[in-house]
């Protein structure tokens, strides 16, 4: 445990992935103390992958408040489905 | 009744929206209000539309071709949402698109897919919901961004709650001439239990 706390309280930064890249984030020391100090008892494996999911999460709370109205082509395909379903679509 | 059709003759007025947002209620509206549909009876009325689905085939299959378009002139016709970027420029569109509770329109997509014994798409609910809700988004933005579009925008449970006001609003909307008082008698609060089931 002191050595993974080490690993992250000193450094001020993370590396995280991001699908199959890495990029560097600089985060307040402090901050990172803390998620050093819980994310085990959080429920997560370690520091980057709590920092990366409580990102994702604030992140996907940011744009449903911006509306963000994006369709990804998988998700239209599904919606043309329930509409030839419905007999709506040819 | 064989409507001597009151929009213009050079307007294409199109009812539009999710599939099960009320978009048949509103073609029956228009007609008894005096516009023309541009129906056939390729699908005939049944427990989901006992008023009939107002539809006309060649629609269906706009991203084929849009032949028909120029026979809708002066008339309503019925275009779903993801149709309404087939339509081709050139003419004048007026579209009333219908709004409904999305988690009202997906239950009774579900419930008309399971009277038919179709499948749709293998999604829960909630996700159909968030798919179809920014659809529609998208869908508005769209039209917004079109010139030759005018869009009115429907809510459905107020044509039931308030019928006379929507006709009204309708009317003015595609040139103020329409008969309200027969279009208000077409919305009824038992239409919005049909169309749950």
């Amino acid at each position: 445990m002191e050595g993974i706390r080490k690993n992250f309280l000193r450094p001020t930064s993370l590396f995280m992935a991001f699908t199959s890249k890495k990029k560097r984030l600089k985060i307040d020391g402090d901050l990172c103390d803390e998620l050093a100090s819980n994310y085990e008892k959080c429920g997560y494996s370690s520091v980057d992958e709590m920092a990366e999911h409580l990102i994702r999460t604030g992140l996907d709370q940011i744009q449903s408040a911006l509306g963000d109205s994006s369709v990804s082509e998988e998700e239209r395909k599904l919606a043309e489905e329930q509409l030839r379903g419905l007999g709506y679509l040819k | 009744m064989e409507a001597t059709s009151r929009a213009s003759s050079q307007v294409i007025t199109v009812v539009s929206g999710l599939p099960r947002s009320g978009t048949s209620m509103m073609m029956a509206m228009l007609e008894a209000g005096g516009i023309q549909p541009l129906v056939d009876d390729h699908r005939p009325a049944d427990e989901s539309n006992r008023n009939g689905y107002y539809e006309f085939e060649p629609v269906l299959a706009s991203r084929e071709s849009v032949d028909w378009v120029p026979a809708a002139k002066g008339k309503a016709v019925k275009v779903i949402y993801a149709l309404l970027d087939s339509l081709p420029r050139g003419f004048e569109y007026r579209v009333i698109f219908m709004i409904r509770d999305i988690s009202e329109v997906v239950e009774s997509q579900q419930k008309m897919l399971k009277r038919i014994g179709k499948e749709g798409a293998a999604l829960p609910p909630e996700k159909l919901e968030g798919i179809f809700e920014r659809e529609r988004e998208r869908s508005l933005t769209w039209l917004s961004d079109q010139e030759n579009f005018q869009v009115l925008e429907i809510d459905f449970q107020q044509a039931l709650t308030e019928p006379e006001v929507c006709s009204q609003a309708i009317s003015n909307f595609l040139g103020g001439d329409l008969d309200l008082e027969e279009m208000a008698k077409i919305a009824s609060p038992e239409l919005r239990t049909v169309s749950r089931n």
